[in-house]
């Protein structure tokens, strides 16, 4: 039982972490696409 | 003269020095209700930490894991560490984009609704000023433990010293004096777990010790003690873990004791990387005081008002010089969590219910300073009188913002259906759910069970209240024009470098989980198991 509660948090935290990456990874897209339209433009 | 009292005096004195340095440097409204929106990484993640760890951990946590139930202590602290982490990415950063100076303006803003504001004013003020009574009174606890000195007198004494620190530094004063507190209280509490270990026999001989004692095995379980201390029962302890952890998740997501932070952090990379800094401290501070708590069973199992575990841990099991740090890092914790709750009710007060509309930046300033100082007054007859019947007001604090402010915060951000009046009638319904169902259980006597904890109640309530009435409103044009800007990444945001960097941030990030896992199996489980009897 005590294994399973440093598993459950364990879990619980990367899986907050893995939550707030993939929202950040999306929205800061406009700012790598924004750079890429620089180069080309270049 | 007592050198612990010696220790503090000089310790909050040099908080004054501090505040009268910074006082020199708010020069605006905007330098003294949000730190000018410039304050980097060390002094949002230093203030975060330093805003949530308070005598209640010292006294309240150390004092739980003391009588056995270090497991759901565990549980919690895990659980609502996560609250930074979605709290920064998922309404901190949409928070700091609308520019406001408080989060009841937030809501204000993005719904386009005075009502709104100044609901979730009153439930700010109401929440803060309940816990700013609860850690002045484990201030002054602690104090008069100490230094023997009177007990009125004692909580007028750091009164004094933190309404100086918020009234003249405002919120940039705030940051400073808290980081410097979180530095010494974390420095202090690391020191002592490792003497109060080591006087406990050593880490691991003293789980050994704990574990295949037949009194003490129990204290360490994933149920923790059967005794009442929480529950009869260990699911019950253990939902009771669950419970608090997403309660004080929420907290640590939208509380604006926290979320307030975001508001001053100089750009969104310091948003994210603060609140992973946070979520570690806070875990690593909870494991240390509670895990210290435990030790000290070792040494004196039998301590009659176990709330004073860690002050008799610093007086016994330290060397002088090294329990006045501990003991001046707890009083730290008090001091930093009450100046952070003044401020922040000094401003609500003066922008939310007076306004700055026509005022100057001087005459706005003046207003929450005077704001401050009558809340101070306020708080100070409430502690000093200490009646009764607001004891049971006290367990509601975080309960009422996880009830109240969470599911609304969330929904504000991600539902283009929400409406103001279903915004509304989700935070009232909260609130007095949350409320309401405390007032009942603490005038009736009754206990009620685990899993009618009024703040899960609360949420619920908040949850179908802004369900029934989305379905009977609509949005306004104004308020999707409020909910469209916070998706506008701003300009300054637009830096390759720095976007690259807090993707790896959070991609490290993963890691902490893992990292928690391990050091509780090696530190904690692993050498329990082992001996357990």
């Amino acid at each position: 039982m005590e294994i399973a509660i440093a598993i459950f948090l364990g879990l619980w935290l990367s899986g907050a972490s893995f939550l707030a990456y993939r929202r950040l990874k999306r929205e800061y897209n406009v700012v790598f696409d924004k750079q890429e339209e620089k180069e080309v433009e270049q | 003269m007592n050198v612990y009292l010696l220790g503090m005096a000089i310790s909050m004195l040099v908080y004054i020095v501090i505040g009268i340095i910074v006082s020199a440097k708010v020069k605006n409204a905007n330098d003294f209700y949000v730190a000018g929106r410039q304050a980097p990484l060390l002094l949002i993640a230093g203030s975060m930490i330093a805003s949530y760890t308070s005598t209640g951990m010292f006294m309240g946590d150390a004092a739980q894991c003391y009588d056995g139930v270090f497991s759901p202590i565990i549980i919690f602290a895990g659980m609502q560490s996560a609250g930074y982490i979605i709290g920064a990415v998922f309404f901190g950063r949409y928070l700091r984009r609308m520019k406001v100076f408080t989060i009841p303006e937030f809501f204000g803003k993005r719904f386009a609704s005075k009502p709104m504001r100044i609901l979730a004013t009153i439930v700010a003020i109401v929440t803060m000023t309940v816990y700013l009574l609860s850690v002045m009174q484990g201030i002054g606890t602690l104090m008069n433990e100490v230094t023997g000195v009177d007990y009125n007198f004692c909580i007028t004494i750091a009164l004094v010293v933190f309404t100086f620190l918020s009234v003249t530094g405002g919120s940039k004063g705030v940051l400073i004096t808290d980081t410097l507190m979180a530095g010494i209280f974390t420095i202090g509490m690391v020191v002592a777990c490792l003497f109060i270990s080591n006087n406990a026999g050593g880490w691991f001989d003293a789980l050994t010790a704990l574990a295949s004692n037949p009194e003490t095995s129990d204290a360490l379980s994933a149920t923790g003690r059967l005794d009442g201390t929480l529950y009869h029962d260990g699911a019950s302890n253990i939902v009771w873990g669950l419970v608090y952890g997403v309660v004080w998740m929420s907290v640590c997501m939208v509380g604006p004791w926290q979320s307030s932070r975001y508001l001053m952090a100089k750009n969104e990379t310091v948003v994210v990387k603060s609140a992973f800094w946070a979520a570690i401290g806070v875990f690593a501070l909870e494991f240390l005081v509670g895990i210290s708590a435990v030790f000290v069973n070792v040494v004196n199992p039998d301590m009659p008002d176990s709330s004073r575990v860690m002050i008799w841990a610093a007086m016994n099991m330290m060397p002088k010089l090294l329990g006045i740090i501990l003991l001046t890092g707890v009083l730290a914790a008090g001091i930093s969590s009450a100046t952070t709750f003044l401020s922040l009710i000094g401003t609500s007060v003066s922008l939310d219910i007076i306004g700055k509309k026509g005022k100057g930046d001087k005459q706005t300033i003046m207003i929450g300073r005077i704001a401050m100082v009558l809340i101070a007054v306020i708080v100070l007859l409430l502690a000093t009188f200490n009646p009764p019947s607001i004891f049971w007001i006290m367990f509601l604090g975080g309960a009422i913002i996880a009830s109240s402010w969470m599911p609304v915060a969330l929904a504000s951000i991600f539902s283009k259906k929400l409406t103001r009046t279903a915004a509304f009638a989700g935070m009232l319904a909260g609130f007095l759910g949350c409320f309401v169902l405390r007032l009942y259980a603490s005038l009736s006597g009754t206990s009620l069970p685990v899993y009618f904890d009024p703040a899960l109640v609360g949420i619920v309530l908040n949850v179908v209240a802004m369900l029934i009435v989305t379905m009977l409103t609509k949005v306004t044009p104004e308020e999707t024009e409020a909910r469209a800007e916070m998706f506008i990444l701003p300009k300054s945001e637009y830096s390759v470098g720095r976007a690259k960097g807090v993707i790896l941030s959070t991609k490290r990030s993963m890691l902490i989980g893992v990292g928690i896992a391990v050091a509780l199996l090696i530190l904690w489980i692993i050498p329990y198991l082992s001996n357990k009897i």
